[in-house]
């Protein structure tokens, strides 16, 4: 278990995070969401000690480390980084760097060669493994960032936007690996990003971070239930008489958006089949489909936001 | 240890790339050609202090080179972040790349003494052999300070750059007075301690100062 306690970290002209607090399990997916220069990445270094913590304490496993210091690095061979930026000495192949980062993690050519090989065959990148680094698209140095990050197998994987600029097919991809690293091999994934529909279809919990706060954390199914979201809602119907929806939409106090025959609302009010049925019958509407619409993590996301400006 | 050993058998590797031999003996050439006429026409006595002056210069441009190559690259690339957050202490990083260098600039000056040795004044051993122990002596400060330079400063390879330019300038504003002060090879030799401990402290002085979060945020 990786825990971070009231971690702050100020910059002499720029705000950087104050007072976050988390726990990330071994075999979660933990999501750190937040707009540009929120905090993500001045968090995310501080853990891996790259940025050195005005305040706050870190928990490995339960024993106290200081990510910063010199006499924390056995601790740090525990964990997987990919930054921002692929890190990799351009001029020579993907193998050979991989080689030279096994080499800093004790490990053997052989090792290396055991470690990454499943993973680059996962990633869609062995056939270009002798190729030089500099030749490799974005996309492929990111997922070679990943088999770094991985070669030593690290207890937790520390990730900044691993999936921005990725195609389609590369971030499913590595959504797949990343399910497949925490769910079965029970590795602890640190995830800031941007993407919330990519982080939606793989995270366990997230944490929203704005101006370098942490504004809400939790189980994402939790959050979509929050009682400040209102529940969506999608009625298909058929009338002749569309006077009888606002009449109808009146009684329900809620304001809709009409599309041809369809209707999206939003309400607080639990509305089950039976009591739109009823109100339909009421109003003389035919009603072809009722469904109640799940929230994304994006709805989440920017209601948060949306509340904390207010 | 573990680490700075990975990292200089990494870079040490390098030497051998064909690029780097082609590098060396490209830079040997420019060393030679440049001392010729010294050779053929100068005195005893101004030869011995000109190949040593004429040291210095390479050995700052050199020092410039392996600057970029070693410290720079590292750097530039990001790797020095990832190679941080994976626990390489930053003293073994900046340690390994400095003996490399010192390495490379190594084997650079001893071809240039040992082929001016070997081809032109076979008879001048001693004359040759202290201006390019002193050289390898002084030149850790030179490789310490560009490193750190490159690595801890914004703009660390134009300053790197800088730094090497303004000892090329006090170098060619010192040579009018080392005949005038009579500023031998003899005089740093009598000195030879002094030099060494001069040395040690300057080059080790980065040690002190360096910081890993400026390295990092800058």
């Amino acid at each position: 278990m990786l825990e971070i306690k009231n971690l702050t970290k100020r910059y002499a002209n720029l705000r950087g995070v104050s007072d976050v607090s988390f726990t990330l399990e071994k075999g979660k997916i933990l999501s750190y969401l937040g707009h540009n220069g929120a905090g993500k990445t001045t968090t995310l270094r501080c853990i891996i000690g790259l940025l050195k913590a005005d305040s706050g304490s870190f928990y490995f496993n339960g024993n106290s480390f200081s990510p910063f210091l010199e006499d924390s690095n056995d601790i740090k061979k525990k964990f997987g980084v990919v930054l921002d930026i692929p890190a990799f000495y351009n001029n020579l192949s993907a193998m050979e760097n991989l080689y030279f980062f096994g080499s800093i993690y004790g490990l053997t050519k052989k090792d290396t060669e055991n470690n990454s090989i499943p993973l680059l065959k996962a990633l869609e990148i062995f056939e270009y493994k002798d190729e030089k680094v500099k030749k490799y698209s974005k996309g492929m140095m990111q997922k070679l960032s990943l088999v770094r990050a991985l070669i030593h197998k690290p207890e937790f994987l520390i990730m900044d936007e691993p999936m921005s600029g990725l195609d389609p097919q590369s971030r499913l991809t590595i959504r797949n690996l990343l399910l497949d690293l925490s769910k079965n091999n029970n590795i602890g994934i640190f995830i800031t990003s941007h993407d919330l529909d990519e982080i939606e279809k793989i995270t366990d919990e997230i944490m929203i971070l704005e101006n370098g706060r942490i504004v809400i954390s939790g189980d994402v199914s939790k959050l979509k239930n929050n009682v400040f979201l209102k529940k969506k809602y999608i009625l298909v119907f058929e009338t002749d008489n569309k006077t009888n929806i606002d009449l109808m939409f009146k009684e329900l106090n809620c304001p809709f958006n009409l599309e041809g025959s369809k209707i999206n609302f939003e309400t607080d009010n639990n509305i089950d089949l039976e009591s739109i049925n009823n109100l339909c019958a009421k109003y003389s509407i035919k009603l072809l489909e009722f469904s109640k619409k799940e929230h994304s993590l994006e709805d989440i996301y920017f209601k948060i936001l949306e509340r904390n400006e207010k | 240890m573990k680490n700075s050993f990975s990292l200089i058998i990494f870079d040490f590797k390098k030497l051998f790339s064909l690029r780097s031999i082609v590098e060396t003996l490209f830079l040997q050439a420019v060393m030679l050609y440049s001392i010729y006429p010294v050779l053929k026409n100068k005195s005893l006595g101004y030869f011995n202090i000109t190949i040593f002056l004429i040291g210095i210069f390479f050995l700052i441009i050199f020092n410039s080179f392996y600057a970029n190559k070693f410290f720079l690259e590292t750097k530039q690339n990001k790797i020095i972040d990832i190679l941080l957050s994976s626990g390489v202490s930053i003293y073994e990083i900046f340690f390994s790349k400095l003996l490399i260098s010192f390495f490379y600039l190594f084997i650079n000056l001893f071809f240039y003494f040992f082929l001016l040795f070997l081809i032109f004044k076979r008879a001048l051993f001693l004359d040759f052999y202290m201006p390019f122990m002193i050289l390898i002596i002084l030149s850790p400060i030179l490789i310490a300070w560009n490193g750190f330079f490159t690595i801890q400063t914004r703009y660390g390879n134009s300053l790197s750059y800088l730094l090497v330019f303004f000892l090329i300038l006090f170098f060619v504003f010192l040579l009018p007075y080392v005949e005038k002060y009579k500023i031998t090879i003899e005089l740093l030799k009598s000195n030879l301690s002094l030099v060494l401990i001069f040395s040690l402290i300057l080059s080790s002085l980065p040690f002190f100062i360096i910081n890993k979060e400026k390295i990092v945020l800058l």
